[in-house]
């Protein structure tokens, strides 16, 4: 079969089926990731004892679990391919584009199985009320789209620098934090008792979903540079 | 032909800094500590366009995958993470003398430290990469990606937190002319005595701005504090400004900085024509120097690369 014929949706998704039996092999992005999650939402969730706090500091609290969390797993499916030594081969049967996209849905799933378990613990272990549950989900599920947008590029960067994760978080920070500061006065809002629709963070869903868009476009364009030796 | 220009620099940098003392503050109302505003502003100015030289250079590289591009990339963040420090630094001394502190996360100074932390990133990928065209291309893609998300900050943040930067005031047609020094208690909270002529009005978070600007030019004011809640270096209360001959009232929010209402009120023409002539002048001189700085630098970078380069061979 000629090579141009598959397309890439079929070739990203093999990328992707191929990520996924790796990580079910070892499992170690996904309990980093969840431990490191879950870890961290029992630390604060102890120190904040019986207190009640502003929603706006809830929902920093929450977003701050998520970043450091994503941070700790994130970068191992670019860092596994240079551990296994197998980035060659990749490189040499599969597109890049395919294997960008393949690895950043790879991401986003891994995220949104931390904020499937993340965000209900999170509601259950502080003195959280949830005055707008679609909102909530809405910013959560765009954010982790910014989030993992935005990170698979500098995970890709940060695997072919040999120091692996210890750069991670100090690349990502700079470019995450118009996403976190978004998504943390959205949150805020659906916590809220008061002003909590969608018109009422219009400006902050507009910023996320443009943030996300530029970000996954601006991986697309760059990633043939990262990964080309 | 180096010589020559790095005396002029020499003489000319001299020259503003003698102008910037012997003349008027800029900005009466803000004092003597205004003066900084020749200095500050001019770093800020080359900072940016020190990053954008970077941003350019880090395109071609990728376009055109010569190392004089990366050379150029480099020395460009270099100067620009120099400057963008100097600028940091004077800002928040200016800070310290308007607002009241260092520090206070206001949105240009919450812009101006992401771009030093992307810029402290980016040097601690290049150090964390060894063979040169892979520092190359991976600084390149990060630069790039980084600089992307700085239009969204520029929104994002003053979302966050309304600026009290001096917006561009000094230069276009807008001055400033402080209130009083604000102290603890509601009564001193504005500090105008009743009858005082006020010809403020900020840009500063008053809700109903416009009313209370066509309030306060039609009558003689005096003004009432209903009720203030201080939040850091900002002070938001609830007023009720009345005219002493008529019944009419406005009632209204007010947030101002810790020294007091910074009012702005349009004044005839631009910036003074003596802080023009220090202003660009200094612009231009700061420009030249980071050219200078920049030629320089470039050669010397490409020397050394192209001596160790041979140096493997």
């Amino acid at each position: 079969m000629p090579k141009n014929s598959i397309s890439l949706a079929a070739k990203s998704i093999a990328v992707l089926a191929k990520d996924v039996r790796c990580e079910f092999r070892s499992r170690y992005a996904i309990n980093a990731i969840l431990l490191f999650g879950v870890t961290t939402l029992t630390v604060v969730s102890f120190s904040i004892g019986q207190k009640s706090l502003e929603p706006a500091v809830n929902s920093a609290l929450f977003w701050i679990i998520i970043f450091f969390a994503a941070m700790s797993g994130l970068a191992q499916v670019f860092v596994r391919e240079e551990e296994a030594k197998t980035s060659t081969i990749l490189k040499l049967t599969a597109d890049p584009n395919a294997i960008l996209l393949g690895k950043l849905v790879f991401n986003l799933l891994l995220l949104f199985l931390l904020d499937l378990i993340i965000a209900p613990m999170f509601l259950v272990m502080t003195d959280v009320t949830l005055h707008n549950i679609w909102l909530f989900v809405t910013v959560l599920f765009i954010g982790s789209v910014g989030l993992a947008g935005a990170t698979t590029l500098i995970a890709a960067i940060i695997s072919r620098a040999g120091v692996k994760s210890a750069l991670f978080a100090v690349l990502s920070f700079p470019l995450l934090l118009p996403l976190l500061i978004s998504t943390i006065a959205a949150t805020t809002a659906s916590f809220s008792p008061e002003a909590n629709q969608f018109s009422d963070v219009g400006p902050e869903l507009k910023i996320l979903v443009s943030y996300a868009v530029v970000m996954v476009t601006a991986s697309i364009l760059l990633f043939e540079f990262v990964w080309e030796e | 032909m180096s010589m020559i220009w790095k005396g002029l620099i020499f003489i000319v940098m001299c020259g503003i800094i003698i102008a910037a003392f012997i003349n008027p503050p800029p900005q009466q109302a803000l004092g003597e500590a205004s003066r900084i505003f020749y200095f500050h502003v001019p770093q800020a100015w080359v900072s940016v366009l020190a990053f954008v030289v970077s941003m350019v250079a880090s395109i071609r590289y990728l376009m055109k995958g010569k190392m004089i591009d990366d050379d150029r990339a480099k020395v460009a963040a270099q100067l620009g993470l120099m400057f963008c420090f100097l600028a940091t630094i004077t800002g928040s001394i200016f800070a310290k003398a308007t607002w009241g502190v260092f520090w206070n996360w206001d949105p240009r100074q919450t812009s101006i430290l992401v771009l030093l932390l992307i810029y402290g990133a980016y040097f601690a990928l290049r150090s964390a990469l060894d063979t040169t065209d892979k520092r190359a291309r991976l600084a390149a893609v990060y630069s790039i990606f980084a600089f992307i998300t700085v239009p969204f900050l520029m929104f994002v943040v003053p979302r966050v937190m309304p600026s009290l930067h001096p917006e561009d005031s000094i230069v276009t047609k807008v001055d400033h002319t402080v209130g009083s020094v604000m102290a603890g208690s509601p009564a001193e909270f504005i500090g105008f005595e009743p009858g005082d002529e006020i010809k403020m009005v900020d840009d500063i978070e008053v809700a109903g701005i416009d009313e209370m600007r066509l309030f306060l030019r039609r009558t003689t004011d005096s003004i009432a504090v209903l009720s203030w809640e201080r939040a850091g270096v900002l002070i938001t209360g609830e007023v009720r400004l009345s005219g002493s001959g008529t019944a009419e009232e406005w009632v209204g929010k007010l947030r101002v900085g810790k020294i007091g209402l910074q009012a702005k009120e349009e004044v005839k023409g631009a910036m003074s024509r003596i802080t023009a002539l220090i202003f660009f002048p200094s612009l231009a001189v700061f420009t030249a120097l980071f050219i200078w700085i920049y030629i320089v630098a470039v050669r010397v970078v490409r020397i050394e690369r192209e001596r160790m380069e041979a140096s493997l061979l």
